[in-house]
């Protein structure tokens, strides 16, 4: 598997334009591929309620992971950020949700890859949004399930694993929290 | 009293964004590497709703 992958994904805001281009090109996705479109809908009608960035209330943002120049977002990130702790503010990640296109029953060893570049931007992207949107010390990722908590464990000994990288994380419950090294 | 001195992980994005972007890739390849590919899907790729993740995120 390419591990060296171009950062061809980017993890960005949505505006009109993009999140309209998202609902076309999900529905019509679901429609080609045949897949059931209640959860995608909901998805969807999620996202165009939480994408008032500049309105602070402790709520989830809707974030999109974009590929290259594209206007449709391959995947939802769903992030909170909270400035409520009293040294400095956190950025939780609570969610991931893959578009219709990386459905599990449509998951080729292609697109196995692409998952895991989208799901690594997801993170990376979120870490780039407190140097400016959202200023924090440390990131939380949250682990929705066991097979997501796995994923952890596994993630957390391989972060710690690289000893010049630049962060290093921990597991709090069911959080991965990653901080500066 | 003095605040806690810390390098936020701002700072780390600034001073070095590829550094760390590669740092977070290579970390999520090799994790998913030494697990089962089925159980990597059933992490990442569940269409569950982000409804019950705000649910959890209240309670967390």
């Amino acid at each position: 598997m390419d591990v060296s992958m171009k950062r061809n994904f980017r993890l960005g805001p949505f505006d009109g334009a993009k999140f309209e281009a998202t609902q076309v090109s999900w529905m019509s996705t679901v429609e080609d591929l045949g897949l059931p479109p209640l959860e995608y809908e909901k998805t969807i009608s999620w996202v165009e309620s939480h994408i008032q960035y500049d309105v602070k209330n402790g709520d989830s943002y809707a974030y999109g992971i974009f590929q290259n120049e594209r206007d449709d977002a391959v995947a939802i990130v769903d992030i909170v950020h909270s400035t409520r702790v009293r040294d400095a503010g956190l950025i939780k990640m609570l969610e991931v949700t893959m578009g219709p296109a990386l459905a599990p029953s449509k998951i080729t060893t292609e697109s196995y890859a692409e998952l895991l570049g989208i799901y690594s931007e997801a993170i990376v992207g979120t870490i780039a949004l407190t140097a400016e949107a959202h200023p924090a010390r440390i990131v939380k990722l949250f682990g929705r399930d066991d097979d997501l908590m796995k994923l952890f464990v596994a993630l957390n000994v391989q972060l710690n694993a690289q000893t010049d990288a630049p962060i290093k994380s921990k597991l709090e419950g069911r959080w991965l929290v990653i901080s500066s090294n | 009293m003095n605040a806690p001195t810390y390098i936020s992980i701002a700072a780390a994005w600034k001073a070095s964004p590829e550094r760390l972007d590669i740092a977070v890739r290579s970390a999520v390849f090799a994790a998913a590497n030494t697990l089962e590919r089925a159980q990597v899907l059933r992490a990442l790729s569940s269409a569950k709703s982000v409804y019950s993740a705000s649910v959890e995120k209240k309670a967390a």
